[in-house]
């Protein structure tokens, strides 16, 4: 922690970069349907005032949900209502979802994940005889598929590897690295 | 968006989520006629009573008015706004007026840190984020560029913005992102 009067200070880190998560996204449906709920009910009113034409819908609804017996669907509609519910509350209590993958400094410096993967693929590709390559993963594992035109394709695997590490060791907790390698198919 | 509004929209699905459960398992036990209270037919007399009552109309206006208000008062709360321009200047005091611009000296940073030859852009703004008053500074950099390097410079950028502010209360963030547009050594063939 540091203070004011400390010389040479730096910002304190900041929390982690999170994204939003799906909570927002539910929020706004909720709230547009509070809105509907809520023009639904001052329609009602003015129904009954005699200045809109038409039924009451809370009557209609309430009358459309009298005299119901048990039907054989009420099974798994109710399932499906339970699932959604279970699902609604999970998502509620999950923690937002981590964005940014942290460099070891003295303050909070984050890289995306797609950035790691376009730092590893830079990497990769500086290797001599390497052809093509594919990332995959980015926070604890990166997982590299690469072709060579090299007769030695286990050589240039480490290669790879070496390079790649080399370049993300400035990540606080760097991803395992692994390396998958073929020849390509036009190598000769 | 702040706190409350997050705090706000996480308990109305838990109640939603937990609403739906109820539900679905009422529902279940009536059908499989596990429950000896419930009676096999539905009877809504009551809620139809209710609505034949002439103080309806006005409650059921007075709740929409209500219901639309809160409704767009939620959806505000999802736009953006979690910018902070002015700040106070440290040991101004509580009543003290004299105020710096904050998102000026975060974009100023945000500048010098573009300066480096391995930055290509960068912005910077002040923000509130989970209760912390956090300066962000938002940079692309060359993909070719030494991590450490840039890790260094970013921490000088920041550690100078911290003299330039002078508050104890403010956090920091640099978040990196690589360029996609790759300025290739290879020659071009032609």
């Amino acid at each position: 922690m540091t203070t004011a009067d400390s010389p040479g200070r730096s910002l304190q880190r900041a929390k982690s970069p999170v994204g939003p998560g799906i909570q927002p996204f539910l929020g706004v449906l909720w709230a547009v349907a509070l809105v509907a709920l809520g023009v639904v009910a001052i329609r009602d009113a003015l129904v009954r005032a005699g200045l809109l034409g038409g039924k009451e819908w809370a009557e209609e609804a309430a009358k459309a949900c009298d005299n119901l017996t048990p039907q054989v669907w009420i099974v798994p509609a109710g399932a499906v209502a339970v699932i959604v519910g279970v699902v609604l509350i999970v998502t509620a209590l999950r923690p937002r979802p981590k964005r940014g993958i942290r460099l070891a400094a003295t303050t909070g410096i984050y890289l995306t994940r797609s950035s790691v993967q376009r730092l590893a693929k830079t990497a990769a590709a500086a290797v001599d005889g390497v052809d093509t390559t594919a990332i995959a993963g980015g926070r604890r594992k990166l997982e590299v598929d690469a072709t060579t035109l090299a007769a030695q394709p286990e050589v240039t695997r480490e290669r790879i590897e070496h390079a790649i590490r080399d370049r993300l060791s400035a990540l606080e907790t760097p991803p395992t690295v692994k390396v998958r390698i073929q020849r390509s198919e036009d190598a000769s | 968006m702040t706190r409350l509004s997050r705090g706000v929209d996480r308990t109305v699905t838990i109640a939603v989520g937990l609403l739906l459960v109820i539900i679905g398992v009422v529902a279940i036990l009536w059908r499989l006629d596990a429950v000896v209270d419930l009676s096999r037919t539905t009877d809504t007399g009551a809620v139809q009573n209710v609505i034949q009552h002439g103080w309806w109309p006005w409650v059921s206006g007075a709740a929409g008015v209500l219901m639309i208000i809160a409704g767009l008062r939620w959806l505000a709360a999802h736009l953006p706004s979690a910018r902070v321009t002015e700040l106070n200047l440290p040991g101004t005091g509580e009543a003290g007026r004299l105020r710096f611009n904050a998102s000026s000296a975060a974009a100023a940073a945000a500048r010098q840190f573009a300066e480096l030859p391995s930055v290509r852009s960068a912005q910077g703004k002040v923000r509130r984020d989970r209760g912390q008053l956090v300066v962000c500074i938002d940079a692309t950099i060359d993909p070719a560029t030494d991590l450490h390097q840039v890790a260094e410079d970013a921490d000088r950028v920041v550690a100078d913005l911290a003299d330039v502010m002078g508050r104890a209360d403010l956090y920091g963030r640099v978040r990196l992102k690589v360029s996609t547009a790759h300025r290739s050594r290879l020659a071009r063939v032609t």
